[in-house]
């Protein structure tokens, strides 16, 4: 087995020995077999981390816990983190998961839609690790340069805002279904005094939709409390009339 | 066998969450789909696993934070929602897979604190440390993990008395269709949380999700996306 393809098998296993004295270290020190040190980032781009420490143990200098050697890892450390999060955790994830909820909502065929979540989120997954392990060998200690030339930050960009608008069309269709099945009633819907239904159909999506519009709008949790104050009278407005809407105009039946 | 087999996948999808691969196994919206097709009732457990998945989205891993464990959970939600079936296993295997989540995120750091007492032991008993034993080490206690958070979970269904899930069933009011549409109406806030942490500009997050809704609201008249969900009943 090749040096590339031995370091590219354990990278799936970098987060396996994770512990809070050293993070990934232990893991990153299997994978290298050395001794470990502490190191920290996100594991689809751990290759750039596996490919570069193994470049520099052919440099003068650069071997196991030297002085280069903790330089550089504290150097990779916050750049591998950071982009990572930013690229999956907050924009490729997000993004793909929506897409398939988007989908299975509008009607598509589950099992289509949950293998081409499988496949396509794993097809950027492993061309993520095999990219970042080349990036590595190849660049060593000008692993930042690359990094930064491969336009990542703008991917992760693309996907985070591909994100924002998959929670908006997800929020759509879930509007316009309530107030169809609203309209139309359900054939097996059975009621059981107007007080529970009252309590089961509109009070939760009343506060949902009331904290959707200060959640997705404002931070309610931040210091924007004063903002949220203010757009609070407008949302719950807002709800007030599309509960009315929904239950007095539309009228569902057995109600 | 099913029971075995619902075990054994709540090992791989503790092992998938984040110590082998993550290869997207361990989202609720597979793990539960997976365990409805074992126990025979796919569309509860891609129902269940659509409201989990909506409920966890929101908890990013960013920057080592402290948070559920969505999969393991997400497997006995599946099966508990397609042996109950109907509205009744939907909240039933939601509510169970919110607590058995919250449960392994606490076991995940325990497992992460063993790990590193395994790492600090055998580093101050010199020799060298012998790297490989205690990775397969610790992957047999992830496993194990999974195992015993889906086994607890199933243990925990098993328990309810039968007549009071006949009574529950008979009593619950809503359809299948109706129950998902109300939880994932209440689930809406986290989505919009999470478009808070993914874009920060309020202007241009303002206008992406309500573009979005525009969308969503059109694709969903036209295309009759009520009809998916009043065919759940």
């Amino acid at each position: 087995m090749s040096r590339a393809t031995r370091l590219f098998v354990r990278s799936f296993l970098i987060q396996a020995l994770w512990n809070p004295r050293d993070f990934q270290g232990s893991g990153l020190g299997w994978a290298l077999g050395e001794t470990p040190s502490s190191f920290n980032g996100h594991p689809y781009l751990s290759g750039v981390a596996l490919g570069a420490l193994s470049r520099l143990r052919e440099l003068d200098g650069g071997e196991n816990g030297g002085d280069l050697d903790t330089r550089f890892r504290e150097a990779l450390r916050a750049p591998l983190g950071s982009l990572g999060d930013a690229l999956v955790w907050v924009g490729l994830l997000p993004a793909s998961v929506l897409a398939a909820c988007l989908l299975i909502l509008l009607g598509l065929p589950p099992a289509l839609v949950l293998g081409m979540l499988l496949l396509g989120y794993n097809a950027v997954h492993l061309g993520l690790r095999a990219w970042g392990l080349r990036v590595g060998l190849t660049h060593g200690l000008g692993v930042a340069g690359a990094l930064g030339a491969a336009g990542l930050q703008q991917a992760a960009q693309h996907l985070r805002r591909t994100g924002v608008f998959l929670a908006g069309g997800i929020t759509g269709v879930v509007l316009v279904a309530f107030g169809q099945v609203v309209g139309g009633g359900f054939p097996d819907f059975r009621p059981v005094s107007p007080e529970l239904l009252a309590v089961a159909f509109s009070i939760p999506p009343l506060v949902a939709l009331g904290l959707l519009i200060l959640g997705g709008i404002r931070n309610v949790a931040s210091a924007r409390i004063r903002h949220s104050i203010r757009i609070l009278p407008l949302g719950w407005a807002l709800v007030l009339l599309w509960g009315a809407w929904a239950f007095f105009i539309l009228k569902p039946k057995g109600f | 066998m099913t029971l075995l087999l619902l075990l054994l996948l709540g090992g791989w999808v503790a092992l998938d969450g984040a110590a082998l691969g993550q290869f997207l196994l361990s989202r609720p919206l597979v793990a539960a789909s997976i365990a409805g097709l074992l126990v025979g009732d796919p569309l509860s457990g891609l129902l269940v696993g659509l409201l989990l998945e909506l409920a966890h989205l929101v908890h990013l891993p960013l920057g080592g934070a402290r948070l559920p464990e969505p999969g393991p959970g997400a497997v006995a939600a599946g099966a508990v929602a397609g042996l109950v079936g109907g509205g009744t296993g939907l909240i039933l295997g939601f509510t169970l897979g919110l607590g058995l989540g919250w449960l392994g995120g606490k076991s995940v750091v325990w497992h992460r604190q063993v790990t590193g007492a395994v790492l600090t032991r055998a580093a101050l008993a010199g020799g060298g440390l012998q790297l490989g034993r205690s990775l397969v080490g610790s992957l047999v206690r992830d496993g194990l993990r999974g195992v015993g958070l889906v086994g607890l979970g199933l243990a925990t269904f098993h328990a309810i008395p039968a007549g009071w899930l006949v009574q529950m069933t008979a009593s619950w009011p809503m359809s299948m269709g109706w129950t998902v549409l109300v939880l994932v109406l209440a689930l809406l806030p986290g989505l919009g949380q999470l478009a808070h942490i993914a874009e920060p500009e309020p202007r241009r997050r303002l206008t992406l999700f309500m573009s979005g809704l525009g969308v969503g609201a059109v694709l969903a008249l036209s295309l009759g996306a009520a009809s998916f969900l009043t065919g759940a009943g």
